[in-house]
């Protein structure tokens, strides 16, 4: 049968002669272009004829294999074989139908082939298929290749979805190309329903053309647009503050054409942040009124936070204390202290309490001071915290407490000692005088009752002193003006006649004449210094006694009692202000006078002692206040 | 009395006069042949001791009667004093005070005072006291020499 058949081209003719005698081309389509070739015989169904390269292909050497159908109807997956056969049946009955299925190989290594496997059918002149035609191209690499794209997606798809931000990927026309689950969530829909469509469909108008502003702004410049904050209604009609961050994306002419939006949800942060701002307002307030020093130090001693107080204390602004430490505000033999007890806190990580000295403007007080480390997240130590409190008054006090305690402890002491002491005279001459009398001996009987007179007496004028000493502290009458001169020449004058006996010259020199006393204190200082110049201060040959009043550069008045008699010796000179402390046993007096002299001194805030007089004599001193201006007082 | 008896001397330091004069008496009824000096302070005391003005004459004391409440130097330091001083620590000291302080007796024998002796306060007693006090030291004591 010949046919004439007209070609478009001259070569396509060629080329369709060479194919059916050039024997090159045919095997450059069977064996290189393709990736096997069967011809099947359907009246003979067992045999088929498979190319070489169809076994290479499944690692097979074409030697081993023989040409019957049963050879590739043993390795093709058994669906696929269904598959394949169902395909055929088709394609035989309809030439339209295509015979063309991917179907999967066990190879000779057992691995899978992918084999995209196409034929025709060859029909006799009556139309009844003869002949199979096929060809195997093998896709195995391009199915790997769809695969683990699909998973990067999948992937991608399960990162977006993860991400606690809204994703929305766009065009520069509003249209949402991608987006994550939160943000579909956020919008009340899906993710495949929303994406192609544009944000009108889910924002208000007003929003919408915001955000394309913004879009069109970084597709624009190329640049990303950070932070970019906007109120939307969250899901219960609620204000909510977004944040976004636009990136824009390149294709692959390097143009800007679509972009990355990344929004998240700010509104819980700022609120926790106003709350935390209050809170820490609150707690700086609480620090700045608290009696204690507050402050921490970086691990080289260098001022982070200080409370106010610490600030006043040191003497510098709050702020301008902050990156400096404290060793440019003490001595080192200060801050030396500080720095050893921070370091320990830094070595140990226990807390420590510790006394310090500070110094405030200029002098030392004392300190107790609480240090502990602080830490930072990972419990590593990066700071020392602490609390210093002012323990200076306490200590005084306690040291005062104490000292008034001691002197309790002598008071009781020296006072059962010295009530005991007349005791024993009275009821040992009363023993002597009973015996006497049993024994019709009176010689001596005035002698005893004299002794045991004397005792009592003592007793009585001890008792009373004691009893002055112990009111001083208990009755005290409002502090007036007091005229000193006026009451040394009350003193002076109830002691006249014993000054004329004893021969004694007295001047007084009143420089400044008021004090601001109970006046009943100045009388019994003044009594009690004079008395006890006259008791000690007349062995002198020609004894004098000079009472003078002067004003102090503190503002008070000073009073001072001097004699010439034999003085007090310096080693003596504190003893003598103490309880039943006679300097001779000769002398008159219980030895109660001096203690009251200290004791009022005490009362006003001094004290009272005793300074030798050069040439001899003793002077004994105090000061007394002045009070008010005047004007402002009531006079005695 | 027991043929062993020495005579001894005592030395008083006492600023109160009754009670010198009591303690006196009592020695004198005892009828001991132990004499007795007295001295009214601290001071006097250590000069009566050193054998300084005004007691330049003064014999060394067997034994030393010692009160603690003392006008110018107390009997704390003057017991200090003594045992301090080599040429007269080997003299018995016997504090004889009112005072029962706890103070007072730890101090003394810190100061490695001999013995401590509280007065009584009843005549009886006080009288027994000095009685008891000379025959120890005059029958039963043996002086370092």
């Amino acid at each position: 049968m010949a046919h004439t058949v007209e070609f478009e081209h001259y070569l396509q003719g060629e080329f369709e002669r060479r194919l059916r005698t050039d024997p090159a081309m045919m095997r450059f389509f069977s064996g290189d272009l393709l990736d096997g070739v069967w011809y099947w015989d359907l009246e003979h169904p067992e045999h088929e004829w498979m190319s070489p390269e169809f076994w290479r292909t499944l690692g097979f050497d074409p030697a081993d294999k023989q040409h019957l159908a049963s050879e590739w109807q043993d390795l093709i997956h058994p669906d696929d074989l269904a598959t394949s056969i169902d395909n055929f049946q088709k394609h035989c009955a309809d030439p339209s139908h295509p015979y063309d299925q991917v179907v999967r190989y066990r190879r000779a290594d057992g691995s899978t082939a992918w084999i995209r496997c196409r034929g025709i059918a060859i029909r006799d002149e009556a139309g009844k298929p003869v002949r199979m035609l096929g060809t195997h191209s093998d896709i195995t690499e391009l199915r790997r290749y769809e695969e683990e794209h699909l998973r990067r997606e999948r992937e991608l798809r399960l990162i977006l979805d993860s991400i606690p931000a809204y994703v929305y990927f766009k065009d520069g026309k509003n249209t949402i190309l991608n987006l994550n689950r939160a943000a579909a969530d956020a919008m009340k829909s899906t993710v495949e329903a929303v994406i192609g469509r544009p944000s009108e469909a889910f924002f208000p108008a007003e929003d919408a053309a915001a955000f394309l502003r913004d879009d069109l702004e970084v597709l624009g410049t190329g640049e990303p647009k950070l932070g970019i904050e906007e109120m939307h209604e969250g899901g219960e009609g609620e204000a909510r503050l977004i944040r976004t961050d636009k990136f824009p994306l390149a294709n692959e002419r390097g143009e800007f054409d679509r972009l990355v939006a990344v929004a998240t949800d700010i509104t819980d942060l700022r609120q926790a942040e106003a709350a935390l701002l209050v809170s820490q307002k609150q707690l700086a307030a609480i620090m700045d009124n608290a009696p204690a020093l507050t402050y921490s130090k970086d691990r080289s001693g260098r001022f982070i936070q200080v409370n106010k107080r610490c600030a006043d204390v040191i003497g510098v602004a709050e702020e301008d204390l902050v990156g400096r430490s404290h060793g440019e505000f003490f001595p080192p033999e200060i801050s030396d202290t500080m720095t050893a007890n921070d370091e320990r806190v830094l070595e140990t990580g226990e807390p420590l309490q510790c006394e310090e000295i500070g110094l405030v403007d200029g002098v030392p007080r004392s300190y107790l001071s609480t240090k502990f480390p602080l830490r930072d997240a990972d419990g590593d130590i990066v700071a020392v915290g602490g609390v210093s409190t002012d323990v200076t008054d306490m200590l005084a006090l306690r040291r005062e407490l104490e000292e008034k305690n001691a002197e309790l402890e002598r008071f009781v002491y020296t006072a059962s000692h010295d009530l005991k002491s007349p005791l024993v005279t009275i009821l040992g001459f009363v023993g002597h005088l009973a015996r006497d009398v049993e024994e019709g001996r009176t010689e001596e009987l005035a002698f005893y009752a004299s002794r045991i007179e004397r005792a009592a007496q003592k007793m009585r004028s001890n008792v009373d002193d004691l009893l002055e000493l112990s009111r001083l502290g208990r009755d005290r009458s409002e502090p007036c003006a007091v005229s000193i001169g006026d009451a040394v020449r009350d003193v002076l004058e109830a002691e006249a006649s014993r000054i004329e006996a004893l021969g004694i010259e007295v001047s007084v020199e009143i420089g400044a004449d008021r004090v601001w006393c109970d006046p009943r204190h100045v009388t019994q200082v003044l009594e009690n210094l004079i008395e006890n110049a006259l008791a000690y201060g007349s062995t002198a040959e020609a004894p004098t006694i000079t009472v003078r009043a002067d004003a102090t550069a503190q503002g008070m008045v000073r009073l001072d009692v001097e004699d010439n008699g034999e003085g007090v010796d310096a080693k003596h000179a504190d003893r003598v202000f103490e309880l039943f402390e006679r300097l001779s046993s000769s002398a008159e007096g219980t030895g109660v006078g001096l203690a009251i002299v200290r004791r009022v001194a005490q009362m006003y805030g001094g004290t009272a002692w005793v300074d030798p007089i050069p040439g001899g004599g003793a002077g004994f001193r105090l000061a007394l206040p002045t009070g008010p201006a005047a004007g402002d007082e009531r006079v005695s | 009395m027991a043929s062993n008896q020495r005579s001894v001397s005592f030395l008083l330091i006492e600023d109160d006069d009754d009670h010198a004069d009591l303690v006196s008496r009592a020695m004198r009824e005892n009828r001991i042949a132990n004499s007795l000096d007295r001295v009214a302070d601290g001071e006097e005391a250590m000069a009566f001791l050193t054998r300084s003005a005004p007691h330049e004459g003064a014999a060394r004391p067997d034994v030393i009667l010692l009160d603690l409440k003392l006008p110018r130097m107390g009997g704390h330091e003057v017991l200090e004093k003594i045992k301090a001083d080599p040429e007269l620590n080997t003299i018995p000291v016997v504090v004889m005070t009112t005072s029962r302080a706890e103070s007072d007796r730890v101090k003394a024998y810190g100061s490695h005072v001999n013995s401590y002796l509280v007065k009584p306060v009843d005549f009886e007693r006080f009288s027994d006291m000095v009685r008891q006090l000379e025959l120890y030291w005059s029958v039963w004591n043996e002086p370092p020499a």
